[in-house]
């Protein structure tokens, strides 16, 4: 089961939009004409005609994402099989996050705070209280994520992941290996007329096309298959989604190997707070999750 | 190193389908097929750890099978650490994964790790989470040995695998693993290991009845603080009170059929009873068969000298209130008549345990205790008479 993660839910967890239209440029002043030098005269000078209104080229989007401060995860029989905790700052940056094992003993925190520009988490064993690693994010002030930086315990670079948004989109992300982040791949995310990630294409190292995903949507811009195709065009991959209202319910791979998560909610938004994880048919997992709202705003072109 | 066998690995590495979920996966898993060195490898798996995504199962255990294949501890230092480092965090993520596909090549790292305790905890612990329920065994032995047979150095190494182990048992929450992780709790770990006190809070989670193991440890082991341990394990457990009352049982027997050789023996055994008997208490039991016990133990603590024992016997007969413990009282309350006849007699501890037996008529609530207590309601001082009468009045006719 893949753990809801804030990277994960920030591209799909959108819950509503608010508009808010920039003011309208002050109307332009007419330009003063010059003072004749002993000239008969003048003619008047004509009203200026009064401005058409026009639309503001930019206008502010406001969107709320869910971001998991409780998961918990059980066995298929019920046992509780590990527990996440998590606290966020207004921005959405991860403050505190204490992992606890099948046990219910505290095996893993995170405590994140800002260094200079960066935002600094440090992993830590919560048994021995050593440092394991460090990672360190870059959020613009828009609060999209450009980058993250994972270190070892020295704060020797690992790898890395680099990111480009456009008006609150994600466009590429490139994966960053070693100390001197040699790019190993490069992935761009491309967008239809409505705004729905319609396919994201992977390059390897040498920009070579290695593999393409293909997302189809409705006309509710909910996504309903997703196809991953070699560079040969071999279909290597699919997952059908289905919705219920504006909710997801299920999400199937049936190809390369039947994996299912069906989704179940608390109330009416696009957050689950549950999710099952089957494997060939059989439960594999399940999470309860709880969230907390956090809003972001990106200015976007006014395309009205 | 098997080369051939290497390249095979590679081969079948390279080879894995992509069962990405998403680009990330997909991206992530090529990047590590394609790295030239455990350095590298080491590097994209902490990518692939925040991942967290059951697509990488299978690259996983690939990945960790080449490195078992390849001896981890066998090369040139930093290779050696390389592979260590690597290896930890593929099994830290086949844990939290709770894969158990993957077991094999797990426990082999468990078995085979000499010099980097770290690990071999991890590859434990990670057997716990995937509840790889076939090595608990295996596990239980381990631990059995570390608790019973710790080698003279690395202390600490042991400490750290134990904890491990104590882990891995209580999460796997089989019934096999409770006896050596009870006695890791009581073990010679040290206090800043907390091998003892995880132990000691794992035996209550990790299965619901231990009374089995529990019982067997009190009748089978020549320890008495090992007995008594076990019993206070069972107390706290979640066992119900029949299975509680069981195991209390079985120690007083045990506390009165084995004969002290110290006084140390003797204290020990003593604490044991009187643990015992604390839980037939607390349990409220009412099992008939248990009486003949209760009545070898009020001979025991009265030869032993143990006031309080005797009068705690008395009470748990009260409590059981049983035809058989009511007869049991009423011997106990016609001996002590037949003192109170006798002029001086009457010691204060025997007033006592008057007093005891009039509560524990009380509880039983029995009309066979009438004639008794009428009688010894002409005896004994005026005050002992109003509370004989007291109780007289609250029994059935």
């Amino acid at each position: 089961m893949k753990i809801i993660r804030a990277s994960a839910l920030s591209a799909a967890g959108l819950l509503f939009i608010v508009s808010c239209a920039s003011p309208p440029p002050p109307p332009v002043a007419p330009k003063p004409e010059p003072t004749p030098v002993a000239i008969p005269e003048p003619a008047p000078v004509p009203a200026p005609e009064p401005l058409a209104p026009v639309a503001p080229a930019f206008k502010d989007v406001v969107t709320s994402e869910p971001l998991p401060v409780s998961l918990k995860t059980y066995y298929p029989n019920g046992d509780s099989s590990s527990s996440v905790t998590t606290t966020y700052n207004a921005k959405g940056q991860l403050l505190t996050q204490e992992t606890t094992n099948p046990n219910g003993v505290l095996v893993e925190t995170r405590t994140g705070k800002a260094k200079g520009d960066l935002w600094r988490i440090t992993i830590t064993n919560a048994q021995t209280g050593e440092v394991l690693a460090f990672e360190d994010r870059l959020y613009s002030d828009e609060g999209d994520l450009l980058s993250q930086t994972f270190m070892n315990a020295k704060e020797v670079q690992q790898s890395a992941n680099e990111y480009v948004w456009k008006e609150g989109k994600k466009t590429q992300w490139t994966a960053k290996l070693g100390a001197n982040g040699n790019t190993q791949a490069k992935t761009l995310y491309l967008y239809d007329a409505n705004g729905n990630n319609s396919r994201v294409e992977v390059y390897d190292a040498g920009n070579k096309l290695v593999t393409v995903y293909e997302n189809t949507y409705n006309a509710a811009g909910q996504i309903q298959v997703r196809k991953g195709l070699d560079n040969s065009g071999v279909l290597v991959e699919q997952t059908n989604f289905s919705w219920k209202g504006n909710q997801k319910v299920k999400e199937e791979t049936i190809k390369p190997l039947l994996r299912t998560l069906d989704y179940t909610y608390s109330d009416d938004t696009t957050a689950p707070t549950g999710i099952a994880s089957s494997v060939r048919g059989r439960l594999a997992e399940k999470q309860v999750l709880i969230y907390t709202w956090i809003k972001y705003t990106h200015r976007v072109p006014n395309k009205e | 190193m098997n080369k051939t066998l290497f390249a095979g690995l590679l081969l079948l590495l390279a080879g894995l389908p992509l069962l990405q979920a998403d680009e990330k996966t997909a991206v992530w898993q090529r990047i590590y097929q394609n790295a030239l060195n455990d350095e590298m490898r080491y590097e994209v798996m902490l990518n692939i750890r925040e991942l967290h995504d059951p697509a990488f199962t299978d690259l996983l255990n690939v990945a960790l099978t080449d490195l078992v294949s390849r001896r981890i501890e066998l090369g040139a230092t930093n290779e050696v650490d390389a592979k260590v480092r690597l290896a930890t965090q593929i099994i830290q993520e086949l844990g939290d994964l709770k894969d158990a596909t993957g077991a094999d090549q797990v426990y082999q790292v468990y078995k085979e790790i000499k010099t980097y305790p770290l690990l071999r905890s991890e590859a434990a612990m990670t057997l716990g989470k995937a509840r790889a329920v076939d090595y608990v065994p295996q596990l239980s032995k381990a631990l059995e040995n570390l608790n019973f047979f710790p080698e003279r150095d690395g202390a600490i190494a042991q400490e750290i695998v134990a904890y491990g182990l104590v882990q891995s048992l209580a999460m796997m929450k089989d019934l096999r693993g409770f006896e050596p992780t009870f006695f890791a709790s009581i073990g010679w770990y040290s206090p800043a290991r907390k091998v003892k006190e995880t132990a000691k809070t794992m035996m209550t989670v990790m299965v619901e009845d231990p009374s089995e193991p529990l019982m067997n440890i009190v009748k089978t082991q020549s320890n008495n603080v090992f007995k008594l341990r076990a019993l206070e394990a069972e107390d706290d457990s979640k066992a119900s009170p029949a299975q509680k009352a069981k195991v209390a049982e079985a120690a007083l027997e045990e506390g009165v059929r084995l004969i002290p050789n110290t006084i140390l023996d003797s204290t020990q055994l003593s604490e044991l009873r009187k643990k015992a008997l604390d839980m037939l208490i607390a349990t409220r039991d009412k099992t008939p068969e248990y009486v003949a016990t209760y009545k070898q133990a009020y001979q025991t603590s009265v030869l032993a000298k143990e006031t309080n024992e005797t009068l705690r016997v008395l009470q748990t007969m009260g409590v059981n209130g049983t035809p058989e413990a009511v007869d049991a009282l009423i011997e106990k309350m016609d001996f002590f008549n037949d003192r109170a006849n006798a002029p001086g007699l009457m010691t204060d501890f025997d007033v006592q345990q008057v007093r005891t037996i009039l509560q524990a008529f009380k509880a039983a609530n029995s009309a066979a205790a009438r004639n008794t207590l009428t009688v010894g309601s002409f005896l004994y001082t005026p005050a002992v008479q109003r509370d004989i009468k007291a109780v007289l009045a609250g029994l059935p006719k």
